[in-house]
């Protein structure tokens, strides 16, 4: 089974907006883990949420409330 | 190969399947497991919304999940047909809600990855009074904590079908104190399911 590398990841989530992260961390965090395979290592699922947190808090979704 | 969509508890419409009594695969045939990029992961995300709007029980795979042929997921599914029928009850005529709380001073404890932590964040989360407006609405819920400030944990709920727009009322309504929240949805439940809930 093909591996994902982690430095894929992180090329997207440099670009990512908003949107692409909450995309980013349902359809590669979350779902059914159907095959046993793992996807990503534990060290991108962090890089992941550190991207969302800094994407998440600059846009001003936060900061309308 | 096979790429997996989803789990769902009826045949898909427009994809092909593996399965049978009540626990059906929707996959695609493919040479290889898809780059992962972003034109990729909205593809699956849609895709997956799709089999959610056409279906009553749905349970997303996980990006990237890739069986050999149509035994080996039809071993897959038999061998854990129980789990999957349970997860899909679960899940039936429901979707999911995911809250983002931002915030610096409800902190879990450093040293206490996994368990602890997860369990103290949790009971934290239950002293907010802005979440309180929401209970009515879940009916599972999955928390994760994060470890990069200010985001402090994303809070998935599980709801039912239609009620996603009285949930983002509720979160917009709710008091802004120590944590902010920032709400999306309705998702498919991406975070329901999995092997340790079984």
């Amino acid at each position: 089974m093909k591996q994902i590398a982690g430095r894929e990841a992180q090329q997207i989530i440099e670009h990512a907006d908003a949107s692409l992260l909450d995309i980013v961390d349902h359809v590669l965090n979350m779902g059914v883990v159907i095959t046993g395979d793992v996807v990503l290592g534990v060290a991108d699922i962090d890089l992941i949420y550190l991207g969302l947190s800094v994407v998440l808090c600059s846009a001003d979704r936060v900061e309308a409330k | 190969m096979l790429y997996v969509y989803a789990i769902l508890d009826s045949k898909p419409k427009d994809l092909r399947c593996v399965g049978n009594a009540g626990v059906f695969a929707a996959v695609k045939d493919v040479e290889e497991c898809p780059a992962i990029d972003e034109s990729s992961l909205r593809d699956h995300d849609r895709i997956v919304r799709q089999l959610a709007a056409e279906s009553h029980a749905i349970l997303p795979a996980r990006f990237g999940s890739i069986v050999e042929d149509d035994d080996a997921l039809a071993r897959l599914l038999s061998t854990r047909a129980s789990h999957w029928q349970r997860a899909l009850q679960m899940v039936a005529g429901r979707e999911q809600m995911t809250l983002r709380v931002f915030g610096n001073r409800v902190a879990p404890p450093e040293n206490t990855e996994g368990g602890p932590g997860t369990r103290y964040l949790s009971a934290k989360l239950r002293e907010i009074p802005s979440l309180d407006a929401l209970r009515p609405f879940v009916r599972a819920e999955h928390v994760e904590r994060h470890g990069a400030p200010p985001l402090l944990a994303s809070v998935y709920h599980l709801i039912e079908r239609g009620r996603s727009a009285d949930y983002l009322a509720a979160v917009a309504e709710a008091p802004s104190g120590e944590v902010q929240f920032a709400a999306t949805g309705p998702w498919p439940p991406y975070a329901f399911g999995r092997w340790e809930q079984s």
